[in-house]
């Protein structure tokens, strides 16, 4: 958890960095950690696209209006 | 304490057979698949292997069917769309994407939000007791960072409520359990797994579990923080050490959720420290208020206002704090008391009887709270068609893994992924036979009866006192890994923590070790 907490320069969801306050697209990555012989091994992957059908989801820029709550 | 039982006639405990040419005593248990974890994940994935034929045994640390998702509260989310039909299984996909800024795994996700409608109907056919609208459709309630009503709920004990489902239904289907056992060690050559070790907590007995497959539905990490959400021994990252130790990848382990309102035990004393007020309080029009009375998310956040992102509102009470705008004990003012009490007590039963227990009216004042570390969203790395993990044998499910939430976890999605992928991984593995399984290669049994020497000799002495490392390591994380981090920080205390490391390693070598 301290290894990727360094590692990630960048802020992205849960994880907030008063050093690295934005996200970065060099960083749209997962780590991944895995026992080596010699200590931890720390690498990287980049996500899958969503399908089609996801992505006009996305693009369609729902988002939750607080407002209908009062 | 409840004595240990099986349901049926258990055919997978081959009759106490023990071993002690180690010197060590140990009994050996048989079993096609060994869940560990009787959670809703464990639950659910040992649902669909008896469906199919194949008798799994479920093992936990507690006493069955009081596992930590029993502490789940506000929902599950399922885009049944009974209040707003416009709601859609892509626009749940986008919603989980968005609060996961796209770190999670898409194909993973669109998976859980396709087959969640259907999950909800079968609990309800189980006997889930959700609420309800006036026509009669699964009532919805709103939650944060979600587009739609969205989440449903057995008033404000969800899980609770959920568990006993399939906990029920498990015990129709017979499915043998085996309670207050730990697991210490998976039996794994690195590259495939046999079974697993541990000990019996009623007595202390070493128990070895040989197996066709392994499911790891073991939990989350966040209780190794010093303030969170969990019961002190569950959550504390057993499923992912077990898993590394065994040789799988593990990903996304810098994403602890911290939740936005934990109680303050300063004033509601030291056992309520960090406890969840669920966030279907904010879901059903909870406000917050800083000390000067000001309703700060209007500044953060004036759209999504107190149920935007959980990490934005956990950051944003964490600054009203910092700057000195919080109570005079360290939190924020929750409130609800401008609904009516009888909506409340409908709505928010539990909130409003822990409450009302200290003394506090939840439909006439404010409860203090403060962010409280609560949900991991990184984990063991599976395959989601299957649960695989890189290991032979060894699958893995729940909030044990990484992948479906990202960065960020929407509320109610966790409980929906145990259940949706529960059933993916049972059903997989109903497909495989488990005939005829190998003898145990000399090297496990050696590796066994090593760990099981190691355990017997760290139960007598040591020098160090387990909870006072496990303190002094929460407070680290919490100071240096929290809600905001910088690189100086995690740097001193992770040489700090090798000096823990090394203290406990002499204490317990072979045991699995937190990564
Ligand atoms: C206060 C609170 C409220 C929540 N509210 C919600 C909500 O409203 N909606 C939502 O979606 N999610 C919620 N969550 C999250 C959700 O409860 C969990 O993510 C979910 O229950 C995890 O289920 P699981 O089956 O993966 O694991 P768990 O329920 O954690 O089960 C793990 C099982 O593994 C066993 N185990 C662990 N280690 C070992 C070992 N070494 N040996 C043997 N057995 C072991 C445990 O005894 C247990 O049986 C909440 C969480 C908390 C703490």
């Amino acid at each position: 958890m301290l290894r990727g907490a360094r590692e990630r320069r960048e802020s992205r969801g849960a994880h907030f960095r008063t050093d690295f306050e934005d996200a970065s697209e060099e960083w749209h990555r997962n780590l991944l950690y895995e026992r080596s012989f010699d200590g931890m091994e720390l690498t990287t992957k980049t996500p899958d696209e969503p399908s089609a059908e996801v992505q006009d989801a996305l693009d369609a820029g729902y988002e939750l209006d607080y407002h209908q709550l009062e | 304490m409840t004595s240990n039982r099986s349901i049926g006639d258990n055919p997978t405990v081959d009759g106490g057979d023990s071993d002690s040419d180690s010197g060590v005593e140990y009994e050996t248990v048989e079993t096609p698949v060994l869940v560990i974890g009787a959670g809703a994940a464990g639950a659910r994935t040992a649902i669909s292997l008896a469906e199919n034929g194949v008798s799994p045994l479920v093992i936990g640390k507690r006493d069955h069917g009081d596992a930590h998702t029993t502490w789940a509260a506000g929902g599950i989310n399922a885009a049944l769309g009974s209040r707003d039909p416009e709601d859609s299984p892509a626009i749940h996909a986008a919603d989980t994407l968005n609060e996961g800024h796209m770190l999670n795994d898409p194909a993973g996700v669109e998976t859980v939000t396709e087959v969640m409608p259907d999950r909800i109907r079968e609990l309800e056919d189980w006997g889930t007791p959700f609420n309800a609208t006036d026509e009669g459709a699964v009532e919805q309630r709103y939650f944060g960072a979600q587009s739609f009503r969205r989440t449903c709920f057995v008033g404000d004990r969800t899980g609770e409520a959920m568990l006993e489902t399939l906990i029920g239904r498990a015990q129709e289907l017979e499915v043998p359990y085996r309670e207050n056992v730990q697991v210490t060690k998976l039996l794994s050559d690195g590259e495939r797994v046999y079974g697993a070790l541990g000990y019996d907590m009623n007595d202390g007995s070493f128990l070895l579990f040989r197996a066709g497959a392994v499911v790891l539905a073991a939990g989350g990490y966040s209780a190794v923080y010093d303030r969170h959400s969990s019961r002190d021994e569950e959550n504390n990252g057993d499923g992912p050490a077990l898993a590394y130790d065994a040789g799988a990848r593990l990903m996304d382990a810098e994403f602890v959720q911290f939740h936005p309102t934990g109680m303050v035990a300063e004033r509601y004393g030291e056992r309520w420290e960090g406890r969840l007020v669920t966030e279907a309080v904010r879901g059903e029009g909870g406000r917050l208020f800083n000390a000067d009375g000001e309703r700060f998310m209007e500044r953060y956040s004036p759209e999504q206002m107190e149920l935007d992102a959980r990490d934005v509102v956990a950051r944003a009470i964490a600054r009203e704090i910092a700057e000195g705008r919080g109570t005079e004990n360290g939190g924020v003012y929750l409130d609800i008391s401008h609904r009516d009490r009888s909506f409340i007590e409908e709505r928010l039963p539990s909130m409003y009887a822990r409450f009302a227990d200290l003394g506090v009216d939840l439909a006439a004042e404010s409860v203090e709270v403060a962010p409280t570390a609560h949900y991991s969203m990184g984990g063991v790395e599976i395959d989601f068609e299957t649960g695989k993990t890189g290991v032979e044998n060894l699958y893995a499910v729940g909030e044990t893994t990484a992948g479906i939430h990202g960065a960020n976890r929407l509320g109610g999605n966790s409980l929906a992924e145990t259940v949706a992928l529960g059933k993916i991984v049972g059903d997989h593995l109903a497909e495989r036979s488990f005939a005829d399984r190998p003898v145990l290669p000399a090297s496990q049994q050696r590796l066994a009866r090593e760990h099981f020497a190691d355990l017997d000799a760290m139960a007598g002495e040591g020098s160090e006192v387990p909870e006072e490392l496990l303190g002094e390591l929460g407070d680290l994380l919490e100071s240096h890994a929290g809600i905001l981090r910088a690189e100086k920080a995690v740097v001193r205390v992770r040489g700090r923590c090798r000096l823990l490391a090394d203290g406990r390693r002499s204490r317990a070598p072979g045991g699995p070790r937190a990564p």
